[in-house]
């Protein structure tokens, strides 16, 4: 892990190892997650319907 | 027991500003230009380098606007104002260890500015008996200061705090305290002074744990939670006094904003049931709702920490259960122009992202091994970062080399949070239904063995001298 950290803080400076193919993966990871996070938001802030929070009882 | 405790102090420190500016400045710069290369560099991953570099930007920002933050203080005429005001203390009770309630109820007595009220309510404990510590102290009590202790059947922690914001309509400022928190000597002054700004709703303290150092789990919490108090809080409450979660343990609101709220308070409920987790972030909700939700860094508490991998694992659950709930709510009820609503949007999504991506690192571990401990690295030098943060705040039974024991341990607390913590609140959010005293069924986090070594005779207390 120590040698990992100070390859890529030294990266900062001098950088150039290119990325492993894993990356793709990863970005379609984050990719499909924004719909997803997208829905939540929706539902929670037009249809959720199934619990009494802020309002007075 | 002693009834006498030697209570440590905590102070906001002031940070070196050039060199905080100088070492933000070129961290940043740094970092942004290693982000700029990969995306020139590699095209064919450039749409997650793009949103790798908006997530660092996000999370770069943060870190600077946490390091505007400084103690709230007051002139001479707004703390006259202050003085005036009536402050009501509420305690609620379950199981919780007599040795520790009652250090605690001795540093809120020791307090530089009393309280006028303190309400202890015991919500039907079943496994302790408090009457030496209530005998003790409904005798011994500061004069100034109106103590009730009551006992109710179980109902929860929020009708316990309920039945002292119902029952107290002059009140100001109602400050919740839990059971096993120790308030620094000055905590109830400091965290009165943001109540000087009108638009202020809610305070929270800063919470320190008084068992640090108790275990290698102590400390990873005590390490995890004051960077995330220093970053994230600092930065909500800079940010337009956007603090989504006060710590349960310690903090102030407005009296009148508690009971507008109050019915709201008790009677939310989840496909039917009433919900009896996260009392602190619906009162910070509530807070959000009405003004300014914000947190006093010099107003210090000291929390027992779980010192057992089962309770520890218990209280995150709870947590989470707590905060699956909340991230819904203050999507529903927070501006869509508040900083508030876009932490919640942003985080809402990296989360789903990191569960996915944790799933995917599980599902190919051959081709995934040289990423994650890439990520881990990263992620490793990112929290040292964030740390440095930590600093913000000394307490007097600390010396150096234990700031730097904790430094150090930066990047444990980071593995412990990424691959455990974190996956948990899947967990929780799957079983938020569940609600209840979770962690305290089986009795209170901590154990007498550690309030024991910290309970030693200490100058004697002035109000004794008061006996009625």
């Amino acid at each position: 892990m120590t040698v990992r950290l100070v390859q890529i803080l030294l990266h900062v400076v001098i950088p150039g190892t290119a990325p492993t193919p894993f990356l793709s993966v990863v970005a379609d990871c984050f990719l499909w997650s924004f719909p997803a996070s997208l829905l939540v938001m929706l539902v929670a802030r037009f249809g959720w319907r199934r619990g009494k929070g802020m309002e007075d009882p | 027991m002693t009834h006498e405790y030697e209570i440590p102090s905590a102070t906001a420190a002031r940070p070196r500003l050039a060199l905080v500016y100088a070492g933000v400045g070129i961290v940043i710069a740094s970092a942004a230009a290693r982000h700029a290369y990969y995306i020139e560099k590699w095209p064919h991953y450039r749409l997650i380098t793009v949103i790798w570099t908006a997530a660092f930007a996000f999370a770069a920002l943060q870190w600077i606007v946490s390091w505007l933050e400084r103690p709230y203080t007051v002139t001479a005429r707004q703390q006259a104002r202050l003085d005036m005001m009536r402050v009501t203390v509420n305690i609620p009770v379950y199981n919780e260890e007599p040795v520790v309630l009652d250090r605690v109820i001795y540093a809120l007595f020791a307090q530089t500015r009393l309280p006028d009220r303190v309400d202890i309510v015991d919500d039907g404990s079943t496994q302790e008996d408090y009457s030496a510590v209530r005998d003790y102290w409904l005798a011994y009590h500061p004069p100034s200061v109106e103590l009730n202790w009551r006992r109710y059947p179980n109902a929860g922690k929020k009708r316990a705090q309920a039945r002292t914001f119902d029952s107290d309509p002059a009140a100001d400022v109602f400050v919740t305290l839990d059971s096993d928190t120790t308030l620094a000597p000055n905590a109830l002054e400091e965290g009165l002074k943001p109540f000087a700004d009108p638009s202020v709703h809610s305070v929270a303290g800063i919470e320190l744990g008084w068992n640090y150092s108790r275990s290698l789990l102590t400390r990873i919490k005590g390490v995890n939670a004051l960077i995330w108090q220093f970053t994230v809080c600092s930065a909500q409450s800079v940010a337009g006094g956007n603090v989504l979660v006060n710590r349960g343990t310690y903090a102030l609101y407005r009296g009148a904003m508690i009971r507008e709220t109050l019915a709201a308070y008790v009677g939310e409920t989840l496909f039917g049931r009433p919900v009896m987790l996260g009392d602190d972030t619906m009162l910070t909700l509530f807070a959000l709702n009405r003004g300014r939700a914000v947190q006093q860094p010099s107003a210090v508490c000291f929390a027992m920490y779980p010192e057992t991998l089962s309770h520890t694992l218990r209280q995150w659950t709870r947590w989470m259960r707590g905060t699956a709930l909340r991230t819904l709510w203050r999507l529903r009820y927070l501006s869509p122009a508040s900083w508030g609503w876009w932490y919640t949007a942003i985080t809402t999504w990296s989360y789903l992202a990191f569960v996915s991506v944790l799933a995917a690192v599980a599902g190919d571990w051959q081709q995934a091994r040289s990423f994650a401990g890439t990520a881990l690295s990263i992620s490793a030098a990112w929290m040292w970062l964030a740390a440095s943060r930590m600093f913000a705040v000394r307490r007097s039974d600390q010396r150096a080399i234990d700031r730097l024991e904790a430094f150090l341990l930066v990047p444990v607390a980071m593995l412990w949070l990424t691959l455990v913590l974190r996956p948990m609140r899947l967990w929780g959010t799957v079983t938020m239904r569940k609600q209840g005293w979770v962690t305290r069924r089986g009795g209170a986090e901590t154990r007498s063995s550690v309030a024991d070594v910290a309970a030693v005779m200490a100058e004697t207390p002035r109000w004794t001298l008061h006996e009625p």
